[in-house]
């Protein structure tokens, strides 16, 4: 296999290629606008924190990776890893929002579409962005996929392995938005919600990874169904598994408990010295 | 809720399935592509799906060096088509080769002979059959060439199972039983579709 063959596209997808090209399109954009107005604005960290996170969801969903994912379960855990943790994560730091500087003239604004849309829409957000709900949400939607018949029809169906993987993308956006979105500045408002969420999380994922890689006989016979990418034996594939769901996605969680004490840290240095 | 609300979603779509007619087997049907393939059969024929219309086709993607799984499948899929109530002639076992390498044309025959007249072995390029797997969400692998030239594959062990008409109907697993397959396979063929 040369480069090429591990860059293509295991199936490709029309709807992906448009929004990873669109959201890279209009985040450098407004990146450039901030740029021309602001001419000492830092944003190199910025940048390459949101690059990165794009370009790594872009490799786990569309490349040879996407294949071994589907065909190896430690795979697997590695791409939810990065779909539901770190992308999403590097680019809400990487300031996401900047995306929504970069939209076209022509783009509907949400304060001008009809009310049918907006206040379902504005409903159903409040409630899954509810910090009791949302951390509910972020640990609920691993377990789910994991449950072994549902994981089985995920694997054997195309589509439902599309709603998977869009589904965890989508919380992980939703989940480090609130926590580490632009609205909270490192206020002791929602300082303490933020530290208990990210504790929430950590137990649960500790618990289900620490049960994949200790469980001595085979959970997910779907692999033996459809096959592996090489051969392995389906417990070791499953302890590998197991390991990638407990330490690095916990210690993910960590990371997202650190980086919201560094904001708390930071904003309080900031207003003792407006005080000084 | 929104939890709850993709479970329902998602028990929704799996028993979609099921609703029509209850099986033993996972029942596939809608879930999986019907069978369509180009290939070379066990006596160096072009075939297609085509060619095996009006038979209940049993498809198994294996390697005639297997130690393991694809013996024993085939066992057991013989031993079941002796027990089938109607004429076992109207089903049709296709073996298909994960190791063109290795599995000539000669040896594919060799092979299907010892299991009955049912078991068909068909080979083809490995990219033709990587474009066939890949359409029934399955694959293989090779694992290193040791200093004999020998060489581990990993493969599906799965039976897939359509009917006359060449459609997706039924999942066998490892783990299913003789007596469910038998079951299914009994009410697939004498339901006429």
């Amino acid at each position: 296999m040369n480069l090429l063959d591990y860059l293509k596209p295991w199936d490709f997808s029309v709807i992906f290629v448009l929004s990873f090209l669109l959201l890279g399109w209009f985040y450098t954009k407004g990146l450039a606008d901030i740029k021309k107005s602001q001419r000492n604005a830092k944003t190199y960290w910025q940048a390459l924190s949101f690059y990165i996170g794009l370009i790594s969801i872009y490799a786990v969903s569309h490349t040879y990776l996407d294949y071994l994912a589907q065909y190896m379960f430690w795979v697997h855990r590695f791409q939810h890893l990065v779909l539901h943790h770190l992308a999403p994560l590097l680019m809400v730091l990487g300031g996401i929002e900047i995306c929504a500087k970069g939209l076209p003239t022509w783009w509907p604004k949400w304060t001008i579409l009809p009310l049918v849309i907006k206040w379902p829409s504005e409903r159903l957000y409040r409630l899954i962005q509810h910090p009791i709900v949302a951390p509910f949400l972020f640990v609920g939607l691993i377990y789910l996929w994991l449950i072994p018949d549902i994981h089985f029809a995920a694997m054997l169906s195309q589509t439902l392995y599309y709603v998977m993987n869009w589904s965890m993308l989508l919380d992980g956006f939703l989940f480090w938005w609130l926590v580490l979105g632009p609205d909270w500045h490192g206020e002791a408002k929602g300082f303490k919600t933020r530290i208990i969420m990210m504790l929430v999380v950590v137990i649960p994922q500790q618990l289900l990874g620490a049960y994949l890689t200790l469980t001595d006989s085979v959970i997910y016979d779907v692999y033996d169904v459809c096959g592996r990418a090489w051969p392995i034996s389906p417990l070791v594939d499953q302890i590998y598994g197991g390991i990638v769901t407990w330490i690095p996605a916990s210690m993910m969680s960590v990371l997202g408990l650190v980086l919201v004490l560094r904001r708390r840290l930071n904003f309080q240095k900031r207003v003792g010295y407006k005080n000084d | 809720m929104i939890k709850r609300f993709m479970v329902l979603c998602i028990l929704l779509t799996l028993f979609a399935c099921a609703k029509t007619e209850p099986t033993r087997l996972t029942n596939i049907t809608g879930l999986i592509p019907d069978l369509t393939f180009e290939l070379t059969d066990e006596n160096g024929n072009k075939v297609t799906e085509k060619n095996y219309l009006g038979y209940t086709v049993a498809v198994f993607f294996g390697f005639t060096s297997c130690p393991e799984i694809c013996p024993t499948t085939m066992h057991q899929l013989s031993a079941i088509l002796k027990k089938v109530d109607t004429n076992a002639s109207k089903v049709k076992v296709l073996f298909i080769s994960v190791d063109p390498e290795r599995d000539s044309v000669e040896k594919l025959k060799n092979y299907t002979a010892i299991f009955g007249d049912a078991f068909i072995g068909l080979r083809g390029d490995e990219t033709d059959i990587k474009e066939m797997t890949k359409r029934y969400r399955v694959t293989f692998g090779y694992g290193d060439t040791d200093d004999e030239g020998n060489y581990e594959v990993s493969h599906s062990g799965a039976v897939f199972i359509f009917d006359k008409k060449a459609k997706a109907r039924l999942l066998a697993t490892q783990s299913s039983s003789s007596e469910d397959i038998l079951f299914d396979l009994n009410n697939l063929i004498n339901s006429g579709s």
